[in-house]
């Protein structure tokens, strides 16, 4: 096969796995991230030694005074001085080793041997990447084709995901506002929910954006063999979750500004109403239970001589005030975990119009329930017949997860959240953090996610945060976060041979979270009320007709 | 129109030429045919297809008489009856710095391969002339010699290739605007420059 000569290997770069190479770059080839390779003896065969082109700068280029006036090239210049070549500039190129792909390990083996000087080296071809960059092809199962090689044709290099990887060892969607994250997230989700891999989802949706999901099962390219996604939406007057399934701290995190006092009352009480009933997860203590059991713990303090009837007075009507109409805190109702997570549906937690605080809890109490569930299943203790008995993987995509996950700390669901990060992959609960500020993400929980989506990100703050968190991604492919466009991705980590940059494929459903055309909407607006003004005028015309000669 | 012939040179490129005396030739050459800047013709063999191209970058006049403090046998008046060759070594000595060479009418800036002997005859080049040396393959303007010139660590060099600039300017109007670049980077270097 013929390959394409991109440069001459100058010698060794900055560091033991880089090398330098020098080329006139005529056609545009040595972009930044792209693939060349060299080739190397081994033995009787010779093995292609891929590398990445990680910097590029130019090593001989115009003096800045033939640039001198705008009307004249520096070319034109340069000809009126007798330099006529069409390869003015040199770029010294530093790619970084990334090895020759081993088949049989299914990683890249790095040689330790950088090319001679003045050999030559070579553009890799797509065929090439499309085999050795991707772990899964396109279609195959397991395999959660999301886009391709940014910088070859479209689809020329399809970037297929391992699956097993991402829903295992967690998956972070990082981008700036705009820069098309929940676009990615949708593709993923189409991807999991596809006839080849019949996925296990719920989405937390803050947003309400992912309610177009359910054109899914409508699509043909869903539907295979009797196979058609189902896709609930819960919106969030549905979602609910049952007083016993809170925990403690989530109660105090719901029962802001606590005396110390208080507090304690709380704690005896609710002690004592999950000894009584059991279990917080086979238990179902109510509002009414915890309300009778904190004032037997402020009477006991009074029969002791203790004056707790103010602080019994103020929990009681905290309790009240904050669940008794709530909308999401219920005595009997609450999601079943059965129905949220069957394979081949996708569940949409709809988690718009409620109070941010309450959001935090449902989604801990969600994680905590389905992460105990899971090991319940698996360790055998949960019958068949339970709500809780989950017998195959699940993998959760919460947005907005800096709320969830703050950096600050304060949030309820940190903990259980980081619990999921770190023990989920045993017991089969993946999850997909989408945020759009990683710098106000808690670095833990950022620093556990194996797979990173990184996506257009300006903001210095956010770029170290994910520089200290995320070890798979190079400084220079996070150098080009800023300069990233929309839909282009930085994608690496354990679903992944190396780290690339993609373009996001295009959605096969419609994409919810548009942004909003302003102008449109007020153009449409103010034509409807034009129209409605119209309107009005006539009818007074018609109802004052028999007065208007009359005035005059 | 000759102007004079090759005396001496100081190097490939460096040739020093005697102008015409009056004893020489009768139709002598005026000041403003040697001056400054002018662009000369050497050719380097009688037979030779090539001819060098040349700039006027210096003028030196020769005097062996000033400066001699000895006694005069004749006055000038008689040294011009007496001993008329006496008074020719007085004149005027050009230094010709070759630029490239014409050989069947394509122009070549680069140092040329072959260099002019002594008595080799000075011409001046006419503004046809020195159009067609600055002019490439496909007639576009072509100033290949500008960074040999100004790699020289003479002086005179950024205003002798202003002159040149500015005198074949006319010439190419399609390029002026490249012209002009190479002009405003050269007054820079030559001009503004050296008084900062």
């Amino acid at each position: 096969m013929e390959y394409t000569k991109v440069g001459t290997a100058k010698g060794p770069g900055d560091h033991a796995h880089e090398f330098l190479l020098i080329t006139p770059d005529d056609d545009g080839n040595c972009k930044i991230g792209e693939f060349v390779f060299y080739t190397l003896d081994a033995g009787d065969s010779r093995r292609n030694v891929l590398g990445r082109i990680t910097r590029r700068s130019p090593v001989r280029l115009f003096p800045d005074s033939f640039m001198a006036s705008p009307e004249v090239t520096p070319a034109e210049v340069a000809a009126a001085i007798g330099y006529v070549d069409d390869e003015d500039e040199l770029f010294e190129v530093a790619v970084t080793v990334m090895g020759h792909y081993d088949p049989r390990l299914s990683a890249f083996v790095n040689p330790r041997v950088l090319p001679r000087s003045g050999s030559p080296v070579y553009l890799a071809p797509s065929e090439m990447l499309s085999e050795v960059l991707s772990k899964r092809t396109v279609a195959q199962r397991g395999s959660a084709y999301v886009g391709w090689l940014l910088s070859r044709g479209q689809e020329d290099v399809p970037v297929a995901l391992d699956v097993n990887e991402f829903t295992s060892t967690h998956l972070s969607i990082i981008a700036g506002t705009g820069s098309g994250k929940s676009y990615l997230a949708g593709v993923t989700v189409e991807e999991l929910m596809k006839p080849y891999n019949k996925g296990c989802v719920l989405i937390a949706d803050p947003h309400g954006e992912y309610d177009t999901l359910v054109e899914m099962p409508n699509k043909p390219e869903f539907v295979e063999n009797g196979y058609r996604p189902r896709v609930k939406i819960f919106r969030p007057d549905q979602v609910k979750v049952k007083m016993s399934n809170l925990g403690l701290a989530d109660l105090r995190h719901l029962l802001t500004t606590l005396g110390e006092r208080m507090d304690w009352i709380l704690t005896e009480a609710f002690n004592r109403v999950q000894n009584k009933m059991g279990s917080a997860y086979d238990g179902s203590w109510t509002l009414a239970d915890l309300i009778r059991e904190v004032e037997e713990v402020g009477q006991e303090q009074i029969d002791k001589g203790a004056d707790y009837s103010s602080s019994v007075y103020g929990l009681v009507w905290r309790l009240k005030q904050r669940f008794e109409h709530s909308k999401s805190f219920d005595d009997n109702e609450h999601l079943d975990l059965n129905a949220l997570f069957q394979p081949g549906q996708c569940t949409v937690l709809q988690l718009n119009e409620i109070d941010q605080r309450d959001q935090e809890v449902i989604v801990a109490t969600l994680l905590r329930r389905l992460l105990y569930a899971r090991m319940g299943t698996q360790k055998g203790e949960i019958p068949e017949t339970d709500e809780r008995y989950i017998p195959y993987p699940v993998f959760v995509l919460l947005e907005e997860a800096h709320h969830f996950a703050p950096a600050s700390g304060d949030a309820v669901s940190t903990p259980i959240l980081k619990q999921v990060l770190s023990e989920g992959r045993k017991f089969g609960v993946g999850v997909g953090l989408i945020s759009q500020r990683p710098g106000k993400l808690d670095g833990d929980v950022l620093s556990q996610c194996m797979t990173h989506f990184i996506m257009r990100i300006v903001n210095p703050i956010d770029q170290n945060s994910i520089a200290s968190a995320v070890e798979s991604v190079g400084r220079d492919l996070l150098d080009e976060l800023p300069a990233l466009s929309k839909g282009q991705v930085v994608i690496a980590g354990a679903s992944l041979n190396t780290p690339v940059i993609a373009q996001t494929r295009t959605r096969l459903t419609k994409h919810g979270g548009l942004s909003i055309d302003a102008a449109e909407e007020w153009g449409r607006y103010f034509a409807d009320r034009e129209r409605r003004e119209r309107d009005s005028a006539v009818v007074d015309i018609r109802t004052r007709r028999n007065q208007l000669y009359r005035d005059e | 129109m000759l102007i004079g012939t090759i005396v001496k040179s100081n190097s490939h490129i460096s040739y020093l030429c005697r102008v015409y005396g009056k004893l020489e030739k009768d139709d002598l050459p005026r000041p403003d045919q040697y001056a400054f800047g002018t662009f000369v013709t050497l050719r380097p063999d009688e037979d030779s297809p090539v001819r060098l191209v040349g700039v006027v970058r210096d003028t030196l006049l020769l005097n062996p008489d000033y400066g001699s403090l000895g006694p005069r046998l004749s006055s000038t008046r008689d040294l011009e009856v007496l001993s008329p060759d006496y008074l020719n070594e007085t004149g005027v000595v050009v230094d010709i710095l070759v630029l490239g060479s014409v050989e069947g009418g394509a122009a070549r800036h680069a140092v040329p391969a072959l260099a002019a002997g002594i008595g080799t005859p000075v011409e001046t080049v006419d503004d046809e002339g020195i159009t067609a040396f600055h002019q490439d393959a496909r007639g576009r303007f072509l100033i290949g010699y500008y960074p040999q010139l100004l790699a020289r660590p003479d002086p005179v060099v950024a205003s002798l290739l202003l002159s040149i600039l500015e005198r074949l300017e006319p010439a190419f109007p399609g390029q002026r605007r490249v012209i002009n670049v190479l002009k405003n980077n050269l007054a820079w270097k030559a001009r503004v420059l050296p008084a900062g």
